[in-house]
């Protein structure tokens, strides 16, 4: 039944057992697990991440006073005919998510979050804020100016 | 458990199976789960890493090669998520932690761990013992306890370490939790980083 044969191997079943009393993954995380599901996009393009000021790659780490209460950073996104710039912030509200996109269609723009997607206004120039975002993955669907469906990688904020 | 055909499942999947997504989410929340809780995050930043994995997995499945190395890749995307999401709390150096340290440089594990759960007082000192546990102990038997059991590979990409180290470091681990448990087995830890924890709520 196992595939273990270490001598220790009685000592770490027992607290596999433990863990399975003390640390489950919830029931919740089961259940979100099941629904990422429901996010495949069989004909939208992606647009991928192509720099995040967190990793090394794409920015120059921002090194100038960062206030940790703020904890901003960039997120720039190519693929599908688009590019969207996104700042992360946080106030008291929650994150903020400042964007700029480009090649997208006018309006037809969504922020997905946990199965709940919500309008996105842009204006004129491809800019957009989003007030009161939850910390957790997301993504953006928009449309590109060729119409073809696009939806960004997910990243966790 | 019985080995899952992963090659099948992929392939039901991407044909829009849910049942076989289903199965596959069954598999191996447990072991992501186990991955961002060796590495310290609480409930939930664990929650949103695992849920981050899944996410990207959908997005990538057309694109998976080695359906048998998805469970490494899994634990692959939500070591690296947790530490990202380490970063937006602390400042600390772009990239994954590096340095002779690496992830050691990282603090234990326990904080989200409680054995108010625990009837048996055996199991109970068996939790505080390994509360006891230097950091990197503690993480790759945390990731060892997960259920079904997961493969060394799974492992070294959970942990980013050497598979040849693991058996090593298990074993030493093992030594030092059973030195712990000799020494005193029903008593927390006395050197404990976090030494009320395994009295609380008791």
């Amino acid at each position: 039944m196992n595939r273990d044969d270490h001598p220790e191997s009685d000592l770490l079943g027992a607290y596999r057992r433990i863990a399975a009393i003390v640390d489950p993954p919830p029931a919740d995380v089961l259940a979100a697990a099941r629904a990422a599901f429901l996010t495949r996009d069989l004909d939208g393009a992606i647009a991928v991440l192509v720099a995040d000021s967190r990793a090394s790659v794409g920015y120059q780490p921002v090194r100038a006073e960062p206030d940790q209460a703020q904890g901003h950073w960039l997120l720039t996104f190519e693929g599908g005919g688009i590019r969207a710039d996104l700042e992360v912030g946080e106030d008291a509200a929650g994150l903020r998510l400042l964007g700029l996109l480009s090649g997208t269609a006018e309006g037809d723009c969504e922020l997905e979050q946990a199965g709940v997607r919500r309008p996105v206004e842009v204006d004129a120039l491809g800019r957009f804020v989003v007030a009161g975002v939850s910390h957790g993955p997301i993504r953006l669907r928009c449309r590109a100016a060729d119409g073809t469906r696009v939806t960004t990688a997910w990243v966790t904020i | 458990m019985e080995e899952l055909d992963l090659a099948g499942l992929v392939r039901r999947i991407r044909a829009g199976d849910a049942v076989a997504w289903a199965a596959l989410t069954a598999r191996y929340t447990n072991l992501l789960w186990s991955v961002a809780r060796g590495l310290g995050m609480g409930d939930a930043d664990a929650a949103d890493a695992v849920q981050t994995a899944w996410l990207r997995l959908v997005e990538k499945i057309d694109d998976i090669r080695d359906p048998d190395r998805l469970g490494s890749w899994l634990a692959t995307v939500v070591r690296r998520e947790c530490h990202n999401i380490r970063r937006r709390a602390a400042r600390v150096e772009p990239g994954e932690p590096d340095g002779p340290d690496g992830w050691e440089s990282i603090g234990a594990v326990t904080d989200p761990l409680d054995d108010r759960l625990l009837r048996d007082e055996r199991d109970a000192a068996l939790w505080r013992a390994f509360a006891g546990l230097r950091p990197d102990c503690q993480r790759l038997l945390r990731v060892l306890m997960a259920d079904p059991q997961p493969s060394y590979a799974e492992v070294s990409a959970a942990l980013d370490m050497a598979i040849g180290s693991i058996g090593p470091t298990r074993q030493r681990c093992l030594a030092c939790l059973r030195g712990l448990l000799d020494e005193n087995l029903f008593e927390p830890p006395p050197n404990a980083k976090h030494s009320g924890q395994g009295a609380r709520g008791r």
